[in-house]
C-alpha cells in the first residue's frame, strides 16, 4: 500500500549514550538563516492550487483461514515496530438475558483475569514485560479482545491472547473482586450526565429490546450477575465459529498467520448463544428528562432510530451527514457554536450496529439555552425536508473531505487494524477500501437529499435532557411533548 | 423478545461457501515461550532545523508512509504569560486565530474541511499550538493559511467574533471542568500547588469573571507581543520534499518584523513547607483523594525518574498501590499516579477513588501507609523492566501519527533547543537505574510535606474556590 521506492526507514537504530545536556531556554537565531533566494510575494488573492493528487494505493488487506477456519484480516503496515492484534468476537451486549444487563461485558472483562495456568496477577506482569497493552471492549453486537504490541514480542504476545480467550480460569475470588468494581464503576458513572443521557436515551429509543442498554449495565443489574452466569455465557459465545482475528503493522503474513496458527489453529467448536429482538413497540417521540440538580450545562440529545449497518443508506448517510452535522463547518455546528455560543460543539452521528442503531443530534448547552438550543436543532431538521436541502456545494464538500481525508484513516496501525475488524464485523468484503472512494462519489445531490428527507421530521425524535431539572422544565412548555422524567440508572421516576 | 441463536456475519457469508472446515485436532498449544524482552533501541527520526532572516524557527521533518503532510506553528507563549485579572486569555485567544484572517476573512476550518484535512489548537501553561494535517499536495493551502493568520489576524477581528468566543471558552469551561465529576479538581490542584503570584497558579481555562473582561484592546496587544516570527516554531512532517518546502516556507514566513522571543517566565519551583489539607464538595457518589506535590520541570533531572515510578505504583495489577488497595484490601475502586511535566515546575499526583461503602478517612489512611511502603524500597529488576518496556512502546506510538510527531519535535526544540532531541529523551528513560528511581521518588514525594485534595460527595461547586 505505501509507495515503496520512497518509503524511508525514519527509524534508524543508534546508541547514543550521551548524557542529556542542561535544558535550558531555545537560542535565538543562532543558526545561521537559510541564505535562501528572494522568493516571489505571497498572492493573498486567492488561496493556492494543490499540486498534483499524489498517488496513493489503497490499501488491500488479506483474508486468510486458520487450519481450523478462522478467518485472519491482514495488512503489513511499515515501517513500523507496532502490531496490533485482535480477536473479534460474535455476540455482544445484546446477548444478555434480560435482568442481567451487563454480563456479555463482565464475562469479557474476566478473561483476562487468570488463563493458562497463570493467576490475574502473573497474567499481568507477563504482559507489562513484553511491553504489551491489553484491553477487551464489548459493544451491542461484538466484543474485542485486543492487544498493541511490538513486533518482536508478537509470538509470546499471541500465546498469552490465547490463553486468555481459550483457558481463562473464571475464578471464585476474582469474579468477586471484579464483580463489586464494575459495580463502583457504574454507580460512579451515575454522576456523569452524558452518561445519564445515554442511558436514557437508548431506554427512549428501544424500550427492553435490542440496543436499550449501555452494554456495561447498570448497578442494578450487575449484581444479579453470577459467576455461573459468567461460566455458561463463556461457553456460549466465545469459539472459534464465532470469531476473526486481525493483524494490522510491521509483521509479514507469514509469520503472523504461523503464530496464530500455533495458538488458535486447534481450538474447536460454534458459538450457542441468544439474542434479543428489536423491540416492537414504537419510539415515543417524547421529552426524556434526568435530572443533575445545580448543573451549569445540559447535555442534550434529539435521536431516533436509524437501518443498521449493512442498509443500503449508509454512503448517502454519510455524505450527507458530514454537511449536516459531523463536520466542524456543518450547519448544527455553526449554528449552536459560532453563530449563537451555545454550545462548545454541537455534532450529529449515525451510531450504526450490524443490524439497527440511531441517529443524534448531541450537544453540551449552557443550562440557560436548553430551550433555544433544542429549537435550533429542530429549525435545522425541518430546514433538510424542505425549504434548505443540501446544496450542490455542501454535497461536494462532503464528498471531497471524505475521499481526501481517507488516507489519514490509516496512519497508525491501531486505527488499520480497527478499520479491517469492521471488514468481518458488517461482512464487508477485503476490496471494501478499494472502492470506497468510488461509492462515496457516486452520492449525488439527488441521492444525499433524499437521506436527508428519510431523517428531517423532528416530530421522530426523542429529546434527551441531562440538566438542572428545576430551571429547564419551565423552559420546555410549548413544544408540545409529553415529559418523561428517570434516573441515571434508566428508572422512570413519578415527576 | 424472543431470542435467536447468532451467527457471527462473517460466518453467515461463509455458509454459501463450500464446507472446507476441517477441523484440525493437531498438536497440542505450546506453552508461552518467555522470550528475553531486548533492550530498548534508540529512536532517531531525521529532523533539520533552521531560522528564517525575521528568527522564525522551522523543524521538517518528512517521513513518505502517506500522502498527508502535517503543519503545526507552536507560538511560545502560553497561560503563565497572561497578565494578573486575565485568566484564560491565551486559550480564549487561541480560539480567535480560527475566526478569520484579514485574506480569508471565515472560518478557518472552511478550506480544510472539504479536503479532508485535520484541524485543531491547543493551549497549555507553556504554550499554544495551531495545527492541519492535509494531503500532501496541499501543504501550500496550509502555509497560506497558518502565515495570513500570524501576519494578518486582526484586521478580521471584531467584537462580535470576540463575544462569541468568549461564550464557547466559558462553555468549554462547563464542559470539561464544571460539569464533569471531579473535574474541578485539576483547577484546586494547580491553585494549591503553585502559590499566588506563580505563573501556573491560575488554570489555562480561567475564570468566568476574567474571560468577561477580556478586549479587543487586550487581544490586539496580545496578538502583537507574542504572535510574532521570532516567538513562532513552524515544524512540518510528512510527505514533502524539502528543498522546494524551504522555498514554499520563505515565501509565506518571510513577511512581517521578527519581534522578540518571549522570556520564560522566572520561577522557583514551590517548596512546601508543610502538609495542606483541602476539601470540596462535588456531585460524585464515591469520595476522592489527592495527593499532590510540586516535582522537576520537563526534561530536568527527576523528571524521567517519576515517569517510571508512576508505573511502579499503578500500572498494572502487581503495582505498588494497586495490588494492596484495589486488588487485595479493595478500599479503592481505583488508583493512578502521575508526573505532569511542565516548563517551569511540574507536578505529581497520586489520586484515588473510594471504594463504596469505604469513608474518604478510611481511604486517606490506606493510600498514605501503601504509598509508604511503596516508597521505601528501590523497584526491582522486573518492575524497572516492565516500566520501561512500557515506555518503550509509548515512544513509538508518539511517533506514529504525522500530527503527533510535529508536536513531539517542536516540545523537544521548545524545551531543549534542539528538534532531534529524541534519542536523548529516550536515553533519560533507558539509562535510569532503581538507585535513581527511588531517590527522586523519596526526595520529590515527602509524605509529611504534601497537598492532600479530598473530594467528598455533596454541593456541586464551579467556582474553584474553596
Amino acid at each position: 500500500m505505501r509507495r515503496a521506492a520512497l518509503a524511508l526507514v525514519t527509524l534508524m537504530l543508534a546508541c547514543d549514550g550521551s548524557p542529556p545536556p542542561e535544558p535550558a531556554p531555545p537560542p535565538l537565531a543562532t543558526s545561521a538563516p537559510v541564505a535562501a533566494l528572494p522568493q516571489p510575494k505571497p498572492d493573498r488573492s486567492k488561496l493556492p492550487e494543490p499540486g498534483p493528487a499524489p498517488g496513493w494505493a489503497l490499501p488491500s488487506p488479506a483474508r486468510v483461514e486458520l487450519d481450523n477456519g478462522v478467518p485472519v484480516y491482514f495488512l503489513e503496515q511499515g515501517p513500523t515496530p507496532l502490531v496490533t492484534v485482535l480477536l473479534l468476537v460474535s455476540g455482544g451486549a445484546v446477548t444478555d438475558p434480560v435482568g442481567k444487563e451487563g454480563l456479555t461485558a463482565t464475562t469479557i472483562d474476566m478473561l483476562d483475569e487468570g488463563a493458562g495456568g497463570k493467576d490475574a496477577l502473573a497474567l499481568s506482569e507477563a504482559l507489562q514485560r513484553l511491553g504489551t497493552e491489553y484491553s477487551a471492549t464489548t459493544d451491542v453486537e461484538h466484543a474485542v479482545l485486543g492487544m498493541d504490541l511490538i513486533a518482536e514480542s508478537f509470538e509470546p504476545s499471541v500465546a498469552l491472547l490465547a490463553d486468555i480467550a481459550r483457558r481463562p480460569t473464571l475464578d471464585a475470588t476474582e469474579f468477586a473482586r471484579r464483580k463489586q468494581q464494575r459495580i463502583a464503576e457504574a454507580i460512579s458513572a451515575e454522576s456523569e450526565p452524558t452518561h445519564g443521557r445515554a442511558v436514557v436515551l437508548r431506554k427512549a429509543l428501544f424500550g427492553d429490546g435490542y440496543g436499550s442498554y449501555l452494554p456495561v449495565g447498570t448497578r442494578d443489574s450487575l449484581t444479579r450477575v453470577t459467576l455461573a452466569d459468567v461460566k455458561k455465557h463463556y461457553q456460549a459465545m466465545v469459539a472459534p465459529e464465532g470469531v476473526a482475528l486481525i493483524v494490522a503493522g510491521g509483521i509479514d503474513q507469514k509469520s503472523a498467520v504461523s503464530a496464530l496458527n500455533t495458538h488458535f489453529g486447534s481450538w474447536s467448536g460454534a458459538p450457542s448463544i441468544k439474542a434479543r429482538s428489536l423491540s416492537s413497540a414504537p419510539v415515543a417521540p417524547d421529552i426524556f428528562v434526568v435530572d443533575y440538580p445545580g448543573s451549569t450545562q445540559s447535555a442534550i440529545s434529539l435521536a431516533r432510530r436509524a437501518t443498521g449497518h449493512d442498509s443500503d443508506e449508509y454512503f448517502p448517510a454519510l455524505v450527507h451527514n458530514r454537511a449536516f452535522g459531523e463536520a466542524f463547518t456543518s450547519r448544527v455546528n455553526m449554528n449552536l457554536r459560532e453563530d449563537k455560543g451555545y454550545t462548545y460543539g454541537a455534532r450529529s452521528v449515525f451510531t450504526r450496529w450490524p443490524a439497527h442503531g440511531f441517529f443524534a443530534i448531541a450537544a453540551s448547552v449552557k443550562s440557560e439555552t436548553t430551550r433555544p438550543s433544542i429549537d435550533e436543532v429542530l429549525k435545522e431538521l425541518e430546514g433538510t425536508c424542505g425549504a434548505r436541502p443540501l446544496s450542490q456545494e455542501e454535497r461536494n464538500k462532503a464528498v471531497g473531505g471524505l475521499l481526501l481525508g481517507y488516507p489519514g484513516r490509516f496512519e497508525s496501525v491501531s486505527n488499520v487494524a480497527r478499520e479491517l475488524m469492521n471488514l468481518p464485523l458488517y461482512q464487508r468484503p477485503v476490496s471494501w477500501f478499494s472502492t470506497f472512494p468510488g461509492r462515496v462519489q457516486a452520492v449525488d445531490l439527488t441521492t444525499a437529499n433524499q437521506l436527508g428527507k428519510r431523517y428531517c421530521d423532528g416530530s421522530q425524535f426523542a429529546i434527551v435532557i441531562a440538566g438542572d431539572k428545576k430551571s429547564v422544565v419551565p423552559t420546555l412548555e410549548g413544544l408540545g411533548r409529553p415529559l418523561h422524567f428517570y434516573d441515571a440508572r434508566g428508572k422512570k421516576l413519578g415527576k | 423478545m424472543s431470542g435467536k441463536t447468532i451467527l457471527p456475519p462473517w460466518r453467515r457469508a461463509l455458509l454459501s461457501l463450500p464446507a472446507t472446515l476441517a477441523l484440525a485436532f493437531g498438536l497440542p498449544t505450546a506453552p508461552a515461550a518467555a522470550a528475553p524482552p531486548k533492550a530498548m533501541p534508540a529512536l532517531r527520526i531525521p529532523v533539520e532545523q533552521y531560522q528564517l532572516g525575521n528568527g522564525l524557527t522551522v523543524l521538517l521533518s518528512p517521513d513518505k508512509r502517506l500522502p498527508v503532510v502535517a503543519v503545526e506553528v507552536r507560538y511560545l507563549v502560553g497561560s503563565a504569560h497572561e497578565r494578573p485579572g486575565r485568566s484564560g486569555f491565551a486559550h480564549l485567544f487561541e480560539h480567535l486565530m480560527f475566526q478569520g484572517s484579514k485574506h480569508f476573512n471565515e472560518d478557518y476550518f472552511a478550506p480544510f474541511e472539504p479536503i479532508g484535512g485535520s484541524v485543531n489548537g491547543t493551549t497549555s501553561q507553556d504554550r499554544t499550538n495551531y495545527y492541519e494535517r492535509v494531503p500532501s499536495n496541499y501543504l501550500e493551502l496550509a502555509l497560506w493559511m497558518e502565515s495570513d493568520r500570524l501576519f494578518h489576524m486582526l484586521p478580521a477581528l471584531t467584537q462580535a467574533r470576540l463575544d462569541n468566543q468568549r461564550d464557547v471558552v466559558k462553555n468549554e469551561r462547563r464542559q470539561s471542568y464544571e460539569n464533569v465529576p471531579y473535574g474541578m479538581s485539576w483547577i484546586y490542584l494547580g491553585k494549591a500547588i503553585f502559590p499566588p503570584g506563580h505563573p501556573y497558579h491560575e488554570p489555562v481555562i480561567g475564570s468566568h469573571a476574567d474571560l468577561s473582561a477580556a478586549s479587543l484592546d487586550d487581544v490586539k496587544e496580545f496578538f502583537r507581543e507574542y504572535y510574532v516570527p521570532a516567538n513562532a516554531v513552524l515544524t512540518l512532517v510528512g510527505d514533502f520534499e524539502t528543498e522546494p518546502t524551504k522555498r514554499l516556507i520563505e515565501k509565506y514566513f518571510s513577511e512581517g518584523a521578527a519581534g522578540k522571543r518571549t522570556p520564560t517566565p522566572v520561577a522557583q519551583l514551590p517548596k512546601l513547607e508543610a502538609s495542606k489539607h483541602l476539601t470540596y464538595t462535588d456531585d460524585v457518589k464515591l469520595p476522592r483523594v489527592y495527593l499532590a506535590w510540586p516535582t522537576p520541570a520537563l526534561f530536568q533531572q527527576g523528571d524521567a525518574e517519576l515517569d517510571l515510578m508512576s508505573s511502579v505504583l499503578s500500572r498494572g495489577k502487581t503495582s505498588r498501590l494497586y495490588k494492596p488497595l484495589v486488588y487485595e484490601k479493595k478500599v479503592a475502586k481505583e488508583v493512578t499516579a502521575f508526573q505532569a511535566s511542565m516548563q517551569l515546575g511540574s507536578f505529581y499526583v497520586v489520586q484515588a477513588t473510594a471504594a463504596p461503602g469505604v469513608s474518604l478517612q478510611k481511604l486517606a489512611a490506606e493510600l498514605t501507609a501503601a504509598l509508604q511502603t511503596a516508597l521505601a524500597t528501590p523497584p526491582t529488576a522486573d518492575e524497572l523492566l516492565r516500566a520501561k518496556n512500557g515506555y518503550k512502546k509509548e515512544f513509538y506510538q508518539r511517533l506514529e501519527s504525522a500530527l503527533s510527531r510535529t508536536s513531539t519535535l517542536a516540545t523537544y526544540y521548545q524545551h531543549t533547543g534542539k528538534g532531534d532531541y529524541l534519542p536523548q529523551d529516550l536515553a533519560r528513560y533507558e539509562s535510569a537505574s532503581a538507585a535513581d528511581v527511588q531517590r527522586a521518588a523519596s526526595e520529590w514525594l515527602p509524605l509529611d510535606k504534601v497537598v492532600r485534595i479530598d473530594i467528598v460527595a455533596g454541593k456541586k461547586s464551579t467556582t474553584g474556590e474553596p
